[in-house]
């Protein structure tokens, strides 16, 4: 169902930069199988270790760290049957990988059923190239799930050329979301000139009604 | 007339002689003098919670004692009895945890629990020979009463003697190092690297557990806390806190450890939280405070505190029924710190302890510190690489520049050390009565784990999360992670992190950077949370600890 779900999706976005993604996957994948078979047959049944905070992560597997198991991690993540928590693992897995994945990883962020699999794809924005990671930004900060907005709100202050996505962040000071709140004041504080923490969008937060909020916004306007 | 009164005969501190002849009772040491330093009871053991027979099972459960080596044994002196020829008889009646508590003769138990039952009093018209006292808990306390009965049915003297069973004392830094222990063969070698530097530093003294026979749990700190009981003459037992976490190293305890001379006890049950790991379970050093000492250290444990992003599933309290045992052992007076802005969430991710008999309260408290880290990247040339970093399991930094122009890493950790560890200075300055004097702070940075809802983990591998192996007598080694902030990955004098750690760190450790990133740094841990180490057990807490046990038996 959750795939049917992701292929429905597909069918529904405009084209953009990334409306290939799938079957430039699917290419790739059938030539790293050639290339690499045993590798590929290994990231199949790789499975994810347990993690001191109790989640799940693919670490100390070198099947899983070569780049050339890129294609095969990125199919079993797309085409795979796993629990959500095995596809965050996967998609982890995406966040270093090159800029020639940056079609798929947005795709991803704006398709895959799982907000914890869209979530790593707006963490992956932070060392992406601008245009593409405004992209991503653009449709995460929209994303129905506050988990994956916050997360957008987050990477936006770890880019290089945050400052120049500002003007992004400052609707998010009004998101229903406390979280997504509490990291859009965090973030602003850490990127944005004074004029914007000047704003009166900012300075109401200080009458937020989570407590949290109010005092990171105390603290910016400190 | 002739004295009449009993005495220890072995493992007994404390010495209870009932001189029933005499005008006034009195207690003495068995070596005769009547000035008796057991000032928290007259009869001190151990509860025998360990398996000397190998039977599977507690020797408190078995009936048969022999090989049992922890028990309290005493008898009436000589010349006691005949004075109750004349038709005279002494009554002993037992009072307190008398179901903890056992008064034996051989294999008869005269008093106590027995087979579910209670024997709270007993007549003796005849000397019973040497008796031994077998406690079965923790703190388990007693007064045993002796009272003379003349044949006419008057009393002639009426003693009292207080037993009492060890407290559990958690394992601090600052106790002896015996044993250093580390899963082996993690993943197929990954760990390999920490493996070989424990092994090259410690030779015997540092033992691996086999990592097939745990399921490849890394994580050595998190299942077990040492801990002991001990008591006068040569009494002492390990204690291990086995975790309710129960991943692959679950039966680690049993299979390694649990023994003659050494016990578990698990405290708490049902779905664990990573709370109740053990690198959330830790002990500061022997510290006074506003005048009261604290021999033992003081345990402290993490709390969620102020919760961090959505992912909070894992994250809870330490257990109940721990917290209440901790509380009750009296000693370490536990206290809790915030941990709820990590992800793992242990305080052994930002706090650590070394002895040192030079600094200002013979130890320093190590706190993991972003300013000091960043003073150090800043001094750094910012187009150095760090192929560590920028590896595809690193934090997408290809060079120290990239790490320094990251605004929003940079206001994470100002935050954090503001709201965080400068909070947890104060609250272990409070606690512990610290000030900045008696602090090593440890350059690190935290970074929000991608896709966790916000919370964070150690960016930099948290050197602070250390092992502490003082064998004494300059055989003293700090073991802590490879930084890696360097281009040259084999040259650790390259790293100017491990510089300024030589620089801050107490010259008499042997200091050794192992490279964990792989397997632990990668899996949110760090050499701390891999590790385990043995110690000998606490010493005569009777006499140094006695302030903090008033009340508890007299």
């Amino acid at each position: 169902m959750k795939r049917l779900l992701l292929v429905v999706a597909l069918l529904l976005l405009p084209s953009s930069a990334s409306a290939d993604a799938f079957a430039d996957l699917d290419s790739a994948y059938a030539a790293g199988l050639d290339a690499h078979p045993e590798l590929f047959a290994a990231v199949a049944v790789a499975q994810p270790r347990t993690t001191r905070a109790g989640t799940l992560r693919f670490y100390a597997d070198a099947h899983m760290l070569d780049p050339a198991a890129t294609p095969a991690i990125a199919h079993r993540l797309v085409h795979g049957d796993d629990s959500d928590d095995v596809r965050r693992a996967l998609a982890e897995r995406l966040l270093r990988v090159d800029s020639s994945w940056d079609g798929l990883r947005l795709r991803l962020l704006t398709t895959d059923t799982s907000d914890a699999v869209r979530a790593m794809m707006v963490a992956s924005l932070r060392t992406m190239a601008p245009a593409p990671a405004r992209e991503g930004l653009e449709a995460a900060l929209g994303d129905k799930s506050s988990r994956v907005r916050r997360e957008a709100v987050a990477v936006v202050a770890r880019r290089p050329d945050a400052a120049d996505l500002v003007p992004l962040l400052i609707p998010a000071l009004a998101d229903a979301a406390p979280d997504v709140r509490l990291q859009a004041v965090r973030s602003l504080d850490a990127v944005a000139p004074a004029e914007v923490l000047a704003l009166p969008a900012f300075g109401a937060l200080l009458h937020d009604p989570d407590p949290r909020v109010v005092k990171a916004t105390r603290r910016a306007l400190e | 007339m002739q004295p009449e009164r009993f005495v220890n005969r072995g493992a007994l501190g404390a010495v209870a002689l009932l001189a029933l002849g005499c005008p006034e009772p009195q207690l003495q040491q068995g070596d005769g003098s009547v000035d008796m330093s057991l000032s928290v009871a007259d009869v001190v053991g151990v509860p025998n919670l360990d398996d000397d027979n190998a039977d599977g099972d507690p020797d408190w459960t078995d009936r048969d004692k022999d090989g049992d080596d922890d028990l309290s044994s005493f008898s009436f002196v000589d010349g006691t009895f005949p004075s109750l020829r004349d038709g005279g008889v002494v009554t002993v009646t037992l009072e307190g945890d008398v179901e903890q508590i056992r008064i034996r003769s051989g294999d008869d138990i005269l008093l106590g629990e027995d087979d579910g039952e209670v024997k709270s009093a007993l007549e003796l018209r005849a000397d019973p020979g040497e008796l031994t006292v077998e406690f079965g808990d923790y703190l388990a306390a007693g007064t045993l009463t002796v009272t003379h009965h003349r044949r006419n049915g008057t009393t002639a003297h009426t003693l009292t003697a207080t037993l009492l069973a060890s407290p559990l004392i958690v394992n601090h830094h600052d106790m002896t190092a015996t044993r250093v222990w580390a899963v082996d063969g993690l993943f197929g070698g990954a760990n390999a690297a920490l493996i070989e530097g424990y092994e090259d530093a410690l030779g015997d003294r540092f033992a691996g557990a086999r990592a097939r026979d745990y399921d490849n749990d890394p994580w050595m700190q998190d299942e077990v806390e040492y801990a002991s009981v001990s008591g006068p003459d040569g009494l002492a037992m390990e204690i291990v806190i086995d975790s309710i976490r129960d991943r692959g190293l679950a039966s680690f305890a049993t299979r390694e450890i649990v023994g003659a001379d050494a016990a578990r006890g698990v405290w708490g049950r049902g779905e664990a939280s990573s709370q109740d790991s053990f690198g959330n379970l830790e002990t500061t050093p022997p510290v006074t405070v506003d005048g009261v000492h604290y021999p033992y250290g003081r345990v402290y444990y993490g709390y969620p505190g102020e919760l961090v992003g959505p992912d909070d599933w894992w994250i809870g309290r330490v257990h109940q029924d721990l917290r209440d045992f901790l509380d009750d052992q009296t000693i370490q007076d536990p206290f809790e710190a915030d941990v709820g802005w990590l992800c793992v969430g242990h305080v052994d991710e930002y706090i650590s302890w070394i002895p040192d008999p030079d600094a200002p309260k013979g130890f320093w408290m190590l706190i993991a510190d972003t300013v000091s880290a960043y003073d150090i990247l800043e001094s750094m040339d910012p187009s150095t690489r760090l192929p560590r970093y920028s590896a595809n399991d690193g934090h997408g930094y290809a060079t120290v520049g990239q790490i320094l122009n990251d605004a929003g890493l940079r206001r994470e950790n100002e935050e954090i050390q503001e709201e965080r560890l400068d909070a947890a200075v104060a609250l272990f300055g409070r606690e512990l009565g610290l000030n900045e004097e008696d602090i090593i702070r440890v350059p690190d940075l935290f970074e929000p784990v991608p896709g966790y809802g916000g919370c964070h983990a150690a960016m930099i591998p948290g050197m602070v999360n250390l092992i502490v192996a003082n064998f004494g007598e300059g055989d003293d080694h700090l073991f802590m992670a490879d930084p890696f902030v360097r281009s040259s990955l084999g040259d650790q004098r390259e790293d100017p992190f491990i510089a300024h750690m030589h620089e801050i760190l107490p010259p008499q450790y042997e200091l050794h950077f192992l490279d964990d990133w792989s397997v632990y740094h990668a899996g949110l841990g760090e050499v701390h949370c891999g590790t385990n180490v043995q110690r000998e057990p606490a010493g005569d807490w009777w006499n140094t600890a006695a302030p903090l046990l008033e009340g508890v038996v007299r």
